[in-house]
């Protein structure tokens, strides 16, 4: 009986929006009730609670992404939709360009260099190497750039997810370490290392540090788009 | 907020478009918001029209990464044996880039001072 109504259920839009929208109020609420303490990630909570029930009641990706796909879709007008902070907050960017451009060029390269060093030290497939080097861009960057050099889109978008969900979960407690407090630097290396995670977290904390990740973002993608090509040129002419 | 929404997607689409026709490895939103950049500078009057539902989308942005993170389901097979290489790449990557643009940012910031700083310092001496 309850097949009946399930099954169909499981193959229409409204099931793949009901059951995020279902989560993340769940999970949105315990973050909110941790004051938007950083372990308490939207993202990667929402994640361990869909997989496991998708898997329990058999429902396959592809069905879940019927309806889901809504969600993501608007990924693409809310980048766009960066510009409006960023035209707001212009002067103040102005007035740290010199700074924001030399922590784009040494976060960039250290990015991207050391994670390719990283995984080929740890025996690493190519495919995985390509994939996972533009990991810190965001993600129609990372999974195009990997795509066209023998990458698999879906390895480069478990790397870019992987970052910024640990990015965002170690930021805080990185920049209290190393003394960093101003929140140009903090909101900007948040977007440089975990993109699109780390412009929403970074909207959680306050509009100046979300504009500053926003920037980093999408600062440290085309730098990335242009890098990675080099360093994967590098990484096959020395291993 | 429809209003809202027709011009974000009207500027990515415009976007799509340009990394198309361009061929650069840029994907369309991001151009999209470099063009709706250029225009809020052109015409800041549009900025009151869209500023508050653009805003509040942007508060919203985690939820729009689910579904895709949930997708690591599927690339489970094909990581066989090599989780511990993707993990401590990606932590030591991450911390390492966080780490160096942080201080590189903030050497530059403190010189800068610095150098506003003795500016300061030497104008009473000129007067």
């Amino acid at each position: 009986m309850l097949n009946e109504f399930w099954l169909p259920f499981t193959k229409t839009p409204l099931f793949g929006i009901l059951l995020t929208l279902l989560v993340y109020a769940l999970v949105a609420w315990l973050a909110k009730k941790s004051r938007f303490h950083p372990l308490v990630n939207p993202v990667a909570l929402s994640v361990a609670l869909i997989v496991p029930f998708l898997v329990y009641t058999n429902v396959a990706y592809e069905d879940y992404m019927v309806g889901a796909q809504y969600i993501s879709f608007l990924l693409g007008p809310a980048t766009v939709a960066l510009a409006v902070p960023l035209a707001r907050q212009l002067e103040h960017v102005k007035k740290a360009w010199l700074p924001l451009v030399c922590g784009l060029l040494a976060g960039s390269l250290v990015a991207v260099l050391s994670v390719v060093l990283v995984a080929a030290l740890l025996g690493a497939e190519d495919v995985l190497i390509i994939s996972l080097a533009p990991k810190s861009a965001t993600m129609p960057i990372a999974m195009g750039v990997s795509e066209k050099l023998g990458g698999l889109a879906s390895l480069a978008a478990v790397g870019v997810m992987g970052t910024g969900v640990f990015g965002v979960m170690t930021a805080r407690y990185i920049f209290k370490i190393i003394h960093i407090e101003s929140p140009e630097i903090r909101g900007f290396m948040l977007g440089l290392t975990a993109h699109g995670i780390g412009v929403a977290r970074g909207f959680q904390i306050s509009n100046e540090i979300g504009t500053f990740a926003g920037l980093g973002m999408s600062l440290n993608g085309l730098l990335t788009a242009f890098l990675v090509p080099v360093v994967v040129a590098m990484h096959f002419f020395l291993f | 907020m429809l209003l809202t929404l027709a011009v974000l997607c009207f500027f990515q689409a415009l976007g799509e478009w340009v990394s198309v026709l361009s061929g650069l490895p840029i994907p369309g939103p991001v151009l999209g918001m470099v063009f709706l950049f250029i225009t809020l500078l052109l015409e800041p009057r549009l900025s009151h029209h869209i500023a508050a539902p653009a805003e509040k989308l942007l508060k919203s942005m985690m939820i729009m990464f689910i579904p895709v993170c949930v997708g690591i389901m599927t690339s489970y097979t094909l990581l066989k044996g090599q989780w511990l290489a993707l993990v401590v790449a990606i932590v030591i990557s991450t911390v390492l880039a966080m780490v160096v643009g942080a201080l590189v940012m903030q050497k530059v910031m403190k010189r800068l001072e610095k150098q506003a700083h003795d500016r300061q310092k030497v104008v009473p001496d000129v007067e």
